[in-house]
């Protein structure tokens, strides 16, 4: 996996104090799953979160605040696995929230009772 | 004679399953993950639903074929995957009502959806439709069985269901023809060397021309197909960090495959001589387990990604049945055991523990019955297994003459 370019870094940095924490966090010395980027996740009503599916069954997810605050992992509740979530934090910032109040992308549960 | 020995075979199948089960897709009403098989005949009542010809499993349901051609489900339904009416689980199998007037003859179940075809040819889908993949022309769910009213005019043999496509296997005036609807954003639908985010209707495949396909298969975002002179192509989702492949392309090799099994980040081709190889997945088997890493290979070439290996630790054992999951495999082999490997965290291996392993291990049952019981197949959803046990003759041979 290539890392970002660090400009990236400082911008996620600037925005969010944990972002170097999480970075530095000591993970599991297990690889990310995979690569999933934001527009390919499902907005789940029920749980609050995007979700995307795990192999185990189960979905990763990873909620709005977590991505505000640059967070990039998204966990399954069954599992140890993880995914990397690609998106732009400016499209979670909280101006664009305040202001524009952005619906997630699209492919949203349709019909889903 | 011969109608009560049917009769006392069909008694004595058994159906066993094992992994993932918090969505009540393991039948046993736990809503647990079990590590080692576990026999369903003490859980639920399949029995009356007489014996069971095949099961396809899916992210977290199951779907049960009679050979008289009726529907079970069970699982997770709250898709409406389960084509119950309603849009929720079920741990105990229950039959499809809508679809009783009907002699189902081949069914799929992919992550939150599944397809049945029936003897006349026609395609029914249900579960999760936000990507297109019932092939109803929209992008809305259905909690029973609907028609796919796009092959009124041809003949449906197979269907396949992926994470968020499907692949239809039919037979028109023009011979067979592979078409793939839902998401396509990885090349899965095989239809466009453009990239096609997804489509809620059919459409053809590409590059299958003048090529007779026999099966197709779908996981993850993947898809395949077996032609008749055993030739495998793949399309979707490269393996090992490939690039993706929009059109179908065949494997190189000079083997004949008679089977394949797609997980969602490998396949596994069964040749006519009995041999398993893997397409893929350098890391099958060592998702939760640093320690095993040495069996990571470092890849650069392209052509090494697409390279096919044998599956390590056979030895020379003939392999009659191969099934995949999202991150594990089994297989049957011709002394009716079976093996399993791969990702283990949730006991979907079946070996008693949780822990991953990079090479086939037998998976027991229990003794008491095992001597008189060939394992006729194995089937994988995501994270979990399912066998069923019915007599072999020629084990029985065997016991009778110790």
């Amino acid at each position: 996996m290539t890392p970002p370019p660090p400009f990236n870094h400082l911008v996620k940095a600037a925005r969010n104090p944990n972002f170097l924490r999480n970075q530095l966090r000591p993970r599991r010395d297990q690889m990310s799953y995979d690569d999933v980027e934001i527009e390919d996740m499902e907005w789940n009503e029920e749980l609050q979160a995007f979700t995307y599916p795990c192999p185990c069954g189960d979905l990763f997810q990873i909620t709005k605040e977590d991505l505000r605050l640059g967070e990039e992992i998204a966990r399954c509740p069954s599992c140890t696995l993880y995914i990397t979530v690609v998106y732009n934090i400016e499209d979670f910032s909280d101006s664009d929230f305040k202001n524009k109040n952005i619906e997630p992308p699209k492919q949203q549960p349709v019909a889903v009772a | 004679m011969e109608e009560n020995k049917r009769i006392a075979e069909e008694e004595e199948e058994e159906v066993w399953s094992w992994g993932a089960g918090t969505e009540g897709q393991l039948g046993t009403e736990k809503l647990q993950d079990e590590h080692q098989p576990q026999l369903l005949r003490h859980h639920l009542s399949l029995s009356s639903f007489g014996p069971l010809s095949s099961l396809s499993c899916g992210g977290a349901h199951v779907i049960a074929l009679t050979p008289g051609g009726r529907v079970l489900t069970w699982g997770r339904g709250t898709s409406g995957q389960l084509g119950h009416g309603e849009m929720v689980s079920s741990s105990q199998p229950k039959a499809v009502e809508s679809l009783e007037g009907y002699v189902i003859t081949h069914v799929s179940a992919g992550w939150n959806h599944s397809g049945f075809v029936s003897e006349t040819g026609c395609l029914f889908t249900c579960g999760d439709g936000s990507f297109g993949q019932l092939g109803h022309g929209d992008y809305l769910s259905q909690c029973s069985p609907e028609k796919v009213s796009y092959f009124d005019s041809s003949h449906v043999e197979q269907i396949a269901c992926g994470m968020r496509h499907s692949l239809v296997l039919g037979k028109d005036h023009l011979g067979n023809q592979v078409h793939g609807f839902g998401s396509g954003k990885r090349g899965q639908l095989g239809i466009s060397y453009e990239r096609v985010r997804s489509v809620n209707l059919p459409q053809t495949a590409m590059g299958l021309d003048n090529v007779q396909i026999v099966s197709i298969y779908a996981n993850g975002d993947h898809s395949a197909a077996l032609c008749a002179e055993g030739r495998l192509y793949t399309w979707g989702r490269g393996f090992n960090g490939a690039s993706d492949m929009h059109v179908p392309w065949s494997v190189n090799t000079y083997l004949s495959f008679s089977h394949a099994a797609l997980g969602w980040n490998h396949a596994l081709l069964l040749s006519g001589d009995g041999d398993v190889f893997m397409l893929g997945s350098y890391g099958h088997g060592i998702l939760t387990d640093p320690l095993m890493t040495t069996h990571v290979q470092h890849m650069d070439e392209e052509s090494d990604k697409n390279a096919l290996w044998r599956i390590p630790g056979l030895n020379g054992i003939e392999v009659l049945q191969i099934a995949s999951g999202a991150e594990h495999s089994a297989l049957v082999t011709d002394d009716g055991s079976v093996m399993t490997w791969g990702w283990g965290e949730h006991g979907q291996l079946g070996l008693g523990n949780t822990i991953d392993q990079p090479e086939p291990r037998v998976v027991s049952f229990g003794k008491s019955l095992a001597q008189r019981h060939l394992v006729s197949r194995v089937y994988c959803g995501s994270g979990f297994t399912y066998a069923i046990r019915t007599p072999g003759a020629d084990s029985r041979i065997s016991v009778g003459s110790i």
